[in-house]
């Protein structure tokens, strides 16, 4: 136990950096653990692709397939899995079904790639909706024949979203600079939520606000919110480096 | 120079009545902040002032309240709202607050003031993160 300013805590967290992502204070964290059904959905076949994904995506991966996922604090949402963490691996997949979803072109291979992701799962109880289980000697080489190239096409996609860059100036004469978008298949005159990014003293540089948005437009998407990274009004005069 | 200022709040909140300057139709209940640092020392200010008006959340990561001292105690605040009992209890369903921050960062202590004060003060669904071991916007 650890006495300090803040009253009696427990004490610190399990090694590792699983222990150190899940570790709530046991009142804190008791009651309020719910299932990652989602994840277990994707099952093995998506074990695959968290591990190569988030791996590569700033390394962050808190729900692993058949862990329950604690209610993480502070979700934008009642998803319940869907905590504060930027990407995990279940939400990667949603951008990758909504974004894929926008090239025609692409549809049927779509469908085939979530089959596969389907068919792959472990003991079935999330539901399987699409698609039979492929023999196992073949699942492994058939999900990355068919994983590798989808996703280059929609990370190619992702770049290639339109973005809006605009100005606002308000009643004071101070102006503001930002960024939003809307996916294709939206219609404008819809009314949506925001999801607005705030950015820090240090990190309004434009490589990490266009970082920024590339989060706030995942997150954002799968949510039907509208995302919106905002410069501070003096960055707009001072550090021209931010939207240019 | 990346700094946001007070009357920033204002401009903020004119651009979304704007509906992002373009009449995009916004709806403003489901209107989530995210601040990075001194993103949430801005947010919170913006918050005290304009926060009623939306419903939604703000997810305020490895940041603070604005200034050095509270934010009613300072000379500019001036809210748009008057944070009663009555009007914080109506809020409590359409606005949530999640503070995160790790334990070696500079502003840990800020956040922690920060989620007492969102949680206890204004009585606001709070839920905090605040425990993990990193620094300063880390992780």
């Amino acid at each position: 136990m650890i006495v300090g300013s803040r009253g009696i805590r427990p004490d610190p967290p399990p090694a590792g950096r699983l222990g150190q992502a899940y570790w709530r204070p046991p009142a804190l964290r008791r009651g309020r653990t719910v299932e990652c059904s989602a994840s277990k959905r994707a099952g093995a076949a998506d074990a695959q692709l968290r591990k190569w994904l988030a791996n590569w995506w700033y390394g962050w991966d808190h729900c692993a397939p058949t862990q329950d996922c604690p209610d993480r604090a502070g979700s934008l949402d009642h998803t319940g899995c869907a905590g504060p963490s930027p990407l995990s691996t279940q939400r990667l997949l949603a951008w990758l079904r909504t974004t894929v979803a926008n090239e025609r072109g692409r549809m049927l291979r779509t469908r085939q790639f979530f089959a596969r992701l389907d068919s792959g799962t472990r003991d079935g109880r999330c539901g399987r909706t699409h698609g039979q289980r492929l023999p196992k000697r073949h699942s492994s080489l058939a999900f990355w024949l068919t994983a590798l190239p989808m996703f280059l096409a929609l990370v190619g996609a992702m770049l290639a979203a339109p973005t809006l860059i605009s100005s606002f100036t308000d009643s004071q004469g101070l102006t503001i600079l930002y960024r939003y978008s809307l996916r294709d298949d939206w219609d404008p005159g819809e009314r949506r939520g925001l999801l607005m990014y705030f950015h820090g003293q240090s990190n309004g540089t434009r490589e990490e606000m266009l970082d920024s948005l590339d989060t706030v437009q995942t997150l954002a998407w799968e949510r039907g919110l509208i995302p919106v990274v905002v410069a501070a009004s003096r960055a707009v005069r001072r550090d021209s480096a931010f939207f240019r | 120079m990346r700094y946001w200022y007070p009357e920033d709040a204002r401009l903020v909140h004119e651009l979304l009545q704007s509906g992002l300057g373009a009449d995009l139709p916004i709806d403003h209940e489901r209107v989530f902040f995210w601040g990075d640092s001194l993103g949430p020392c801005f947010l919170s200010h913006f918050l005290e002032k304009y926060g009623g008006i939306y419903g939604g959340g703000l997810y305020a990561r490895c940041g603070c309240s604005w200034g050095d001292d509270r934010e009613r105690a300072g000379v500019r605040w001036t809210p748009s709202v008057h944070w009663t009992p009555a009007f914080t209890a109506a809020l409590r369903d359409r606005f949530k607050v999640f503070v995160q921050a790790t334990t070696e960062d500079l502003l840990h202590s800020e956040s922690v003031l920060m989620h007492d004060y969102y949680k206890d003060t204004l009585g606001l669904v709070t839920r905090g993160d605040l425990d993990a071991p990193s620094d300063h916007c880390a992780g």
